[in-house]
């Protein structure tokens, strides 16, 4: 709208400076025409003394050979053209049928001021931009409303079920952890498990949530080996990988880094449940730790191009009927900025993913 | 040494003669005859610009006419010869001296000055 309204403006100024100067040349004329009826009495009364009123114009008086008489010009004139303008000056020329005085050519010149029409662009062109732009935006508001009012009422309802989580995940998770050591029977076994998974699922999204809407002062980052933070996952996530009969492979070297060891829990947990989640039955899940680099392949579903550029999409979940809100790579990406980490995703479609988390070596801590 | 400005020396030797005896002259010869039966100087003067259009072409005309008095080489109607008849010839040398005289006596650029009402 505002690239419009320059281009309204440039063209209404254009307009008004052309009409200007054409108002600006007829005055000239008629000044010319008077001019030379004044030489021409001077010249019949052979005045000793001539006194030519300018009238506020640059004035020229030119003979025929073009040499000036007596000129207050110092542009050069076109000479082919009867009247022209050149820059913001307006000049316009006569020439005299007979040379009274000697003069076959008068020129005039003046400077065309083009403020007044600046000024009346500006006060015609801003009041209409800033109503356009008002109206414009509360038009955008009434078009957008449905689409913020589900944002918001998502993000209001994530905020206040999350305060409301905790208490009960503790008291399902501990509550199933009795029930499996007290049944005896090894059929109903499969039944806790499944509570215990949900509810550590659970777990995971309420402390996703609170990251990512409570997030506090971090604390100070400390000297961590990464290897246990694996292991610490891989048993947390244990019913999970029993539950969907995965195989877990892991190559990890010592690695120590300088973080906060709760940001890294946070990063493995999202990285390996999406292994996990996005698994195929049976399927297998390879973790390898270097120096310089984390990787963690699954044998899963993978992603195709296109949800390679949405996984980053807060909300957004892969064709999976797994649970989850769609925020986990929006914490794998977070945590990958607050410790300049880069993130390598290299999957195919129905084959599986990898993502290999590489971090600049400031981080390491060398043994 | 530094050297002489020439153009200042050359001005003096040669232009400041011409004006002064061509002044001279111009008063002697031209301007009595002229004041008393035949064409006013200011007049014809007039007369030449508005029909050459510059001075520098009026003086060529006058010049040409003044060394070759006919009816073809004037400026002015034959009838007007008819009554005041043709100018006598005159040497170069004379014309040398005394045209530029005329001309500056009766320049118009001495004359016209501008003003601006607004």
């Amino acid at each position: 709208m505002g690239i419009l309204f320059i281009i309204l403006a440039f063209f209404a100024y254009t307009l008004e400076k052309e009409h200007l100067i054409t108002t600006e040349i007829q005055t000239m004329n008629s000044y010319l025409t008077q001019l030379e009826e004044e030489l021409k009495n001077h010249h019949l009364h052979y005045s000793k003394e001539i006194v030519i009123d300018t009238k506020g114009y640059q004035l020229g008086l030119y003979d025929i050979d073009r040499h000036p008489i007596l000129t207050q010009l110092h542009a050069s004139f076109l000479w082919n053209t009867s009247l022209s303008h050149e820059g913001d000056k307006v000049y316009a020329s006569h020439t005299l049928s007979t040379y009274f005085l000697g003069v076959a050519t008068i020129i005039v010149s003046k400077k065309i001021d083009t403020t007044p029409i600046v000024i009346r662009l500006a006060t015609l062109l801003i009041p209409l931009f800033l109503l356009m732009a008002i109206v414009g935006w509360i038009l955008s508001r009434i078009a957008f409303k449905p689409a913020l009012t589900a944002f918001e009422t998502i993000d209001t309802f994530i905020k206040h079920a999350t305060h409301d989580l905790n208490t009960p995940i503790a008291a399902i998770l501990s509550n199933a952890r009795i029930l499996e050591e007290k049944i005896s029977e090894v059929s109903l076994h499969r039944f806790v498990q499944r509570i215990s998974i949900g509810a550590k699922t659970l777990t995971g999204l309420y402390e996703d949530l609170v990251y990512l809407n409570f997030q506090c002062d971090s604390p100070t980052p400390r000297t961590e080996e990464i290897s246990p933070l694996i292991h610490e996952q891989l048993g947390l996530l244990d019913t999970l990988i029993a539950y969907k009969e995965l195989s877990v492979t892991t190559a990890l070297s010592q690695t120590k880094l300088t973080i906060v060891a709760d940001d890294f829990r946070r990063l493995l947990n999202n990285l390996i449940t999406n292994a996990i989640k996005y698994n195929t039955p049976k399927g297998s899940i390879f973790i390898t730790l270097e120096k310089n680099f984390l990787s963690i392949k699954d044998s899963g579903i993978g992603l195709s191009d296109r949800e390679k550029e949405k996984i980053y999409e807060r909300y957004w979940r892969g064709e999976s009927f797994e649970t989850g809100l769609g925020i986990g790579m929006e914490i794998i990406v977070r945590v990958c900025k607050s410790y300049t980490l880069t993130l390598e995703i290299n999957s195919t479609k129905n084959h599986g993913s990898e993502f290999t988390i590489r971090w600049p070596q400031s981080l390491i801590v060398p043994f | 040494m530094a050297p002489i400005p020439y153009r200042p020396v050359l001005a003096i030797v040669f232009v400041l003669p011409i004006l002064v005896f061509g002044n001279d002259r111009f008063k002697r010869q031209c301007v009595p005859c002229h004041s008393t039966n035949i064409p006013d100087l200011e007049t014809l003067y007039f007369r030449y610009l508005q029909t050459h259009g510059s001075t520098q072409r009026s003086q060529k005309t006058m010049r040409l006419y003044l060394l070759h008095p006919t009816i073809q080489n004037s400026t002015l109607p034959p009838q007007v010869l008819k009554g005041f008849g043709l100018h006598p010839p005159l040497k170069p040398e004379l014309l040398d001296q005394t045209l530029p005289m005329y001309f500056e006596t009766y320049d118009l650029t001495k004359r016209i000055k501008f003003k601006s009402s607004k």
